[in-house]
């Protein structure tokens, strides 16, 4: 198959054609340069920022903990309490200071017949 | 030019040296010691702790607690941040602590002696030493002062701002009723290792249950002790420990405890124990003993009163085995309850010994009830002659003596039954009125709670769910064997009611109530023959006769103000049972 030579050549451009386009890839070089390097920075402060936030918030993890296990002392606490105030031992000295007293004898009473309307 | 050129040589040759040198010891650092260093680094800013799992409470049928975990803290110094002089934290914190490691209990209304008070004198000096001497020890970095302190007296020495003192959280165990069923939850102790273990009772059996699991974490932390978020991190939660629901009335085992506590000094007996259940189920209502002990404080009591001897202790039950072997004759078509007794008439002579009754006095051709109401030993000497050994042997194992029950308590005992290959007439005669063979008061339950059961056999048990957050799991036996046909527990219940209506107990019981039961009064025996004047007086009964609600026995040992269950068990019997009436309103018939 035959082709032909013009079709093979590459475009022929002048050096003042170069030198322009040359000129025009430094400034995007550039521009990305700087905007890589704002990225890096707002990078770097953001890290700087999640570092110190992480560092403090350490100290409220172990707040946070130290109330999760006061809460759970103080829950036990409250337990013992109504389970104190509940035992047999304590409603007993509760009712003699009360004044009840125990009964000898229990007695059942019959229910009384109810009157009946006809 | 020269001298320049020199100096600048010189400089150079020092600064290389300086290099060099720098060189080797980082080198030194982080090629050579490098593992060394990073166990060091690690040590310093990795921290390793275990989560104490909380251990499971253990509840009564109503869902009171009887047992459950407290608070506490252990008190420790650091010894390298003490401000103040050892003798200082001494005289402040040495009569706080000191409750904690000598546990000293003050009977009520009892005055000490001169010489108590200088024994315990000497002894609290003897601790301020110690104590000082402690804290005085350069070479030490840490030591612990005092465990399970209350929080109250960790807040009086928090408030006196001692640097180097402090305190680590810990539990330890409440029971809100005080000694209230103390042999039947048993205690918590130490194990070999430092780690809470329970003994004895619940406490002792469903520790696997009741302690849970302890939880580990691992984590880095900064220079103030706080996390590193970012950091490792490596945690397991702890799994608490599982909560018990007992068959236990409350009600019932304060008003038992009480009454005991009351009967045994009336009666001045060395020991007294009830045992209450519901014979239906198995279910155990109420179990004490008397003396018994503060679980709280159990190092401070002797030993001997850990054990439960409702399922400790063996002992010859006397004259309330009988109904074992009334029932056992009457099941087999034997014998009825109008069957006469042809040998009643006197004492027995059987292999060369003779075999009397309790009092001696001698009732001719008794029938059956009445050989249970007079409680007569010859009449079950008959028995025991109509029924034959193979016979009497086996009905003796089927109502469950000779093994254990399996009752949810650590500590169960069983004695022996030895083959009836090796008993001679005169063991069948004497084991028919309950000498010469040894049961539990668990295992006089069981059996007895047979004939209360129209003739099922129910295994005894306390613990009825065991709770693992949302999840209950049912524990309660629900097997049940047929021992003896329903007519023989029928019959037997009414010859129970005539022996309580008729016998030496009729006295004490209350009005409109029917009553089953039987006293018993077994002679001890001691180096190898019966001391006359000890024995274990005890009353087996169930009520009401015709739908039982509850069965109990009351046993003590060597009463001194009679030596006979009639007059020292029976009554305590009916004064609780009149008390369980009221409390499970249970109406007269």
């Amino acid at each position: 198959m035959f082709v032909s030579l013009e079709t093979l050549m590459l475009p022929v451009r002048s050096h003042h054609e170069v030198r322009v386009h040359s000129v025009a890839q430094t400034d995007n070089l550039r521009k990305i340069i700087i905007a890589l390097a704002a990225l890096a920075f707002v990078m770097f402060l953001a890290q700087l920022a999640l570092s110190n936030w992480l560092a403090t918030y350490g100290s409220q993890v172990s707040k946070t903990h130290a109330s999760i296990v006061s809460l759970e002392q103080s829950n036990r606490d409250l337990e013992k309490e109504v389970a104190e105030l509940g035992s047999l031992a304590n409603i007993t000295t509760k009712s003699r200071q009360a004044g009840l007293v125990e009964t000898p004898n229990t007695s059942f009473l019959t229910p009384l017949p109810l009157a009946s309307l006809k | 030019m020269e001298n320049i050129d020199l100096r600048i040589k010189i400089v150079g040759i020092v600064f290389a040296a300086i290099c060099l040198l720098l060189i080797l010891r980082l080198f030194s650092w982080q090629v050579v010691s490098a593992e060394k260093y990073a166990a060091i680094a690690e040590r310093q800013h990795l921290t390793s702790a275990q989560i104490p799992a909380a251990r499971g409470r253990i509840l009564s049928a109503d869902g009171s607690v009887l047992a459950m975990g407290e608070t506490a803290y252990l008190v420790y110094a650091s010894i390298p941040d003490l401000k103040v002089t050892p003798k200082e934290i001494t005289n402040k914190l040495a009569s706080i602590l000191y409750k904690y490691q000598n546990k000293v209990i003050d009977k009520p209304g009892v005055e000490k002696t001169d010489e108590e008070k200088k024994a315990e004198a000497q002894k609290f000096e003897d601790y301020k030493k110690t104590f000082e001497a402690n804290l005085s020890q350069k070479d030490k970095v840490w030591i612990s002062l005092a465990r399970k302190v209350s929080k109250s007296d960790k807040e009086t020495i928090e408030s006196m701002k001692l640097a180097g003192i402090g305190f680590t959280p810990d539990q330890t165990r409440y029971y809100p009723e005080g000694s209230m069923s103390a042999q039947l939850l048993g205690f918590v102790g130490k194990d070999d290792f430092g780690d809470d273990k329970g003994y004895f009772g619940l406490e002792g059996y469903y520790d696997s249950q009741l302690k849970g699991r302890p939880g580990k974490i691992k984590e880095e932390k900064d220079a103030f002790g706080n996390p590193i978020l970012t950091a490792s991190y490596f945690g397991i939660d702890p799994t608490d420990g599982r909560t018990l629901k007992t068959t236990i009335d409350r009600s019932i085992q304060y008003t038992v405890e009480q009454k005991l506590a009351l009967a045994v000094a009336k009666y001045g007996a060395k020991l007294g124990s009830v045992i209450v259940a519901d014979p239906k189920t198995g279910a155990i209502l109420a179990m004490a003993n008397s003396p018994s002990y503060d679980p709280a404080k159990w190092d401070s009591y002797d030993a001997s009163l850990y054990k439960n001897p409702l399922v400790g202790d063996t002992y010859e039950p006397g004259s309330t085995f009988k109904v074992v072997g009334m029932a056992s004759a009457i099941d087999q078509g034997l014998v009825t309850p109008d069957t006469i007794c042809n040998i009643c008439d006197g004492p027995a002579t059987i292999d060369g010994y003779t075999v009397k009754t309790w009092n001696n006095q001698y009732h001719p051709n008794s029938t059956m009830t009445e050989v249970l109401e007079h409680s007569d030993n010859i009449g079950m000497v008959f028995i025991s002659k109509v029924l034959g050994k193979d016979k009497f042997y086996d009905f003796i194992k089927k109502f469950g003596f000779g093994k254990s029950t399996g009752i949810d308590l650590e500590g169960e005992t069983s004695s022996i039954l030895r083959p009836v290959g090796q008993w001679a007439n005169i063991d069948l005669a004497t084991a028919s009125f309950g000498q010469g063979l040894a049961v539990t008061p668990v295992q006089m339950i069981q059996a007895v709670s047979v004939i209360a059961n129209g003739g099922f056999l129910k295994q005894p048990y306390i613990v009825s769910q065991i709770i693992d957050g949302d999840k209950i799991i049912h524990t309660a036996p629900t097997k049940s064997q047929q021992i003896i046909k329903s007519e023989t527990a029928q019959t037997v219940t009414e010859m129970m009611v005539n022996a309580v209506d008729k016998g030496e107990a009729q006295f004490y019981k209350p009005k409109g109530y029917s009553f089953a039961g039987k006293t018993g009064t077994a002679q001890i025996p001691i180096a190898g023959h019966y001391d006359p004047t000890k024995t274990i007086a005890s009353f087996i009964g169930f009520a009401p006769a015709k739908d039982p609600q509850f069965i109990m026995l009351v046993r003590f040992v060597e009463p001194t103000s009679s030596i006979f269950g009639s007059e020292t068990a029976a009554p305590t019997f009916f004064d609780i049972a009149k008390e369980i009436l009221a409390i499970r309103g249970i109406k007269p018939q």
